[in-house]
């Protein structure tokens, strides 16, 4: 049929394909980096499992070994308890003190007398983890190998485990040739980066690239530096690598290395102007505590201030302050303590403190009330200061008569003898105070209050305090008013009227 | 919950809410699907949460152009799930090419290959279809049906069905929206591709397949 050789066709071509592209590709490389993670995972969840096994027979072991290493050793050799003496430890692990620790507890041990079966499997698993342990190395090894071989420029910039890691997540050497140097600034973070694209912020400085000496070496302002231009210089010696034919060593392109390039020569002073001090804060003052005034003048200018948070042992704020004792003239004294004068340290800077400050500006010489005061400031009125809030009629102490003692003469100050200051009688606004307001910082015109309320709304409807009389709306009070006669009520018209009818008979 | 056996289509079969088609290759699984026994026939169960295909049909799909006997250029098979089951429904008399990129893929499609007769496997890339243009000579194709993740989907769709496909012919595609950019709101990159397909193609139905696939849609077409 047609169609059957067509498909034979067809499937041999795609066989064919699969071939071509497996034959020298970096596929050994991308499965051994991966393998070697597996490993790693795996040989630590190995020995978890056998601590706790060999816990039962002999518990000492697995609490003084911390080191796993050791401790497979010692299973793999020695697994009995009888087995461990010092000696046949000292052959194992050159550790004398835990060696010592060791053959005392296997004595008197508070593990049980365990069958040989057991005892062979738990031996057979220390053994299988160190073959894995070993062949985790080779594989490295291995790695090294294939990557100094198909790679060689490549892996010399970086090194040969972080170029394969880099090599594996973008597939394949093609697409390591051509992508761009900041994808491979970036490959390991793609969570970060992802995020950083839908949602903003700030981008992921490295990857994969984080592990690189140059790297973990910089400074935490130049990561991010160091990562970018590395990157840079490993996307070229990858194109190098990719598009060679012959690939001998002899043919390796020196490319300039990091360590030996300009930015890194560079030191911190060249790369940033010198840290200039201010002539208010800077060598005046500075002379000025040290040699000429002593206690008084530091003390006066700033007031007193501990330094004692400051004083570190060492650096500007310590040593000779100019004042005290140990000032005056003396052959230890210095005046500067090198560079860190200039660059700026944590307590070094001449900055105004908290502790410093009596006044700010402006606000001390003028005493007006209106300005809101600060804390310092000696002129705000203060809660004891008050004489009198709101509009209470309450007698008060000072509207007492005049008693015998109260002489105005020799009299010594009394409470109600003190003068206003300033603006004083007039009443606390809420605004002036920092602080809340309290139930004796009512006004005079007082803002209205919900007791002071006598309608909720606009409702015409009449209330009970509302009310002049209780009887006709046209009389003005209630207890009647003396001024008009005519609208004063009789006492006698609550009583009950008995029924009379008024007649008058007027005779002449 | 349907109890009974119940045809949807030429060949696709729901019961119980779960969907089935009848198996080929009786006695052989190809992935972890589940084999069903009606009537001394054998039904495999096909799995929205891996197919794309099934999800739209659960979610409601009207058009399914494929039949017993029918030509299917499948592009972007990849291990050939959703395959094993458009091959129990277009029969011995059928035919399905399918294309993929990835060698790693078309190890296991060869597999299914040389189970199924009526499955015929390319190694090459759908962005250039002229590659595989000799290998297809003769075939006329009915159906073209596309599940690949690449940022350029609408225009691939567009070009094979320009090569390939016949007039009035249905054509299926499976938009990813992250892969073509993750940034973006999938509904806008979704409504994009949507214009784009609309020069060649007259659109029948759009099918959202939530909750088996986040971001995905289903478009079916009819070539103008």
């Amino acid at each position: 049929m047609d169609l059957s050789d067509l498909r034979n066709q067809m499937i041999h071509s795609v066989k064919k394909g699969i071939k071509e592209e497996y034959t020298e590709s970096d596929l050994h490389i991308i499965k051994s980096i991966n393998l070697v993670d597996a490993m790693d995972e795996t040989v630590n969840l190995l020995t978890e499992h056998l601590r706790e096994w060999h816990a039962i027979h002999f518990p000492e072991l697995n609490q003084l070994v911390n080191d796993n290493e050791k401790f497979i050793k010692l299973v793999a050799e020695l697994n009995e308890r009888k087995n461990f003496s010092f000696e046949k430890i000292m052959k194992v692990i050159e550790d004398i003190s835990l060696a010592e620790k060791i053959a005392l507890k296997a004595e008197n041990s508070a593990g049980e007398e365990t069958d040989k079966n057991a005892l062979n499997e738990m031996r057979s698993l220390a053994e299988n983890i160190n073959a894995l342990k070993n062949q985790r190395k080779q594989i490295q090894e291995f790695i090294e190998k294939e990557m100094s071989r198909k790679w060689p420029n490549y892996s010399k910039e970086c090194g040969s485990i972080i170029g394969a890691r880099i090599l594996a997540k973008l597939g394949s050497g093609k697409k390591l040739a051509f992508s761009p140097s900041s994808t491979i600034q970036v490959v390991g973070a793609e969570k970060a980066l992802f995020n950083y694209l839908k949602k903003g912020g700030l981008p992921p400085k490295y990857g994969y690239l984080f592990a690189h000496p140059l790297v973990q070496q910089a400074k935490k302002t130049d990561k991010g530096k160091t990562a970018r231009k590395l990157a840079g210089k490993i996307s070229i010696a990858a194109k190098k690598d990719y598009f060679s034919e012959d690939k001998p060593k002899s043919k390796i392109i020196q490319i300039p290395e990091m360590r030996e390039h300009s930015f890194f020569k560079k030191e911190f002073k060249e790369r940033k102007p010198e840290f200039k001090e201010k002539d208010s804060f800077g060598k005046g003052f500075r002379d000025k505590g040290r040699r000429d005034f002593g206690n008084r003048g530091f003390k006066k200018d700033f007031g007193s201030r501990s330094r004692d948070s400051d004083n570190r042992g060492f650096g500007r704020d310590s040593g000779n302050r100019g004042f005290g004792r140990d000032s005056g003239n003396s052959d230890f004294k210095r005046k500067s303590f090198g560079d860190s004068d200039r660059k700026p340290r944590f307590g070094n800077s001449d900055r105004p403190r908290f502790g410093d400050r009596k006044s700010f500006g402006d606000r001390d010489n003028s005493r007006s009330f209106d300005r809101k005061p600060r804390f310092g400031n000696s002129d705000r009125p203060r809660f004891g200061d008050r004489k009198s809030f709101g509009d209470s009629d309450r007698p008060r102490f000072s509207d007492r008569k005049p008693r015998f003692g109260d002489r105005d003469s020799d009299r010594k100050p009394r409470f109600n003898d003190r003068s206003p200051r300033g603006d004083f009688d007039k009443k606390p606004r809420f605004g002036d105070f920092d602080r809340k307001p309290r139930f004796n910082d009512r006004d005079s015109e007082r803002t209205p209050r919900f007791s002071d309320r006598k309608s909720f709304s606009d409702s015409d409807k009449p209330r009970f305090g509302d009310r002049k009389s209780f009887r006709d709306s046209d009389r003005s009070s209630f207890r009647g008013s003396s001024s008009n006669s005519k609208f004063k009520r009789k006492s006698s018209s609550r009583k009950p009227k008995p029924n009379k009818t008024k007649f008058k008979f007027k005779k002449n | 919950m349907n109890s009974r056996l119940t045809e949807l289509f030429d060949g696709v079969y729901s019961f119980n809410s779960v969907i089935l088609t009848k198996n080929l290759v009786p006695g052989k699984k190809v992935y972890s699907e589940e084999l069903f026994h009606f009537n001394k026939e054998e039904f495999r169960s096909w799995n929205p949460n891996k197919s794309k295909l099934c999800a739209g049909i659960k979610k409601g799909l009207k058009n399914f152009p494929f039949r017993n006997g029918s030509n299917v250029l499948y592009l972007g098979s990849s291990e050939g799930t959703t395959v094993s089951h458009l091959s129990d429904v277009i029969g011995l008399q059928g035919k399905l090419i399918g294309i993929d990129i990835s060698t790693r893929a078309m190890h296991k499609f060869l597999f299914l290959c040389e189970q199924r007769p009526n499955i015929f496997p390319v190694l090459g890339d759908a962005n250039t279809p002229g590659e595989y243009r000799n290998k297809l000579e003769g075939i006329k194709f009915n159906v073209l049906f596309q599940d690949v993740s690449q940022p350029n989907q609408a225009e691939i769709f567009n070009k094979n069905a320009e090569m390939y496909l016949s007039k009035n012919s249905l054509g299926l595609i499976a938009i990813k929206a992250h892969s073509i950019d993750s940034s973006r709101k999938p509904k806008e990159v979704i409504e994009a591709e949507i214009n784009e397909l609309e020069k060649k193609f007259e659109i029948l139905e759009t099918i959202n397949l939530e909750p088996f696939e986040k971001h995905h849609a289903l478009i079916v077409g009819r070539k103008k």
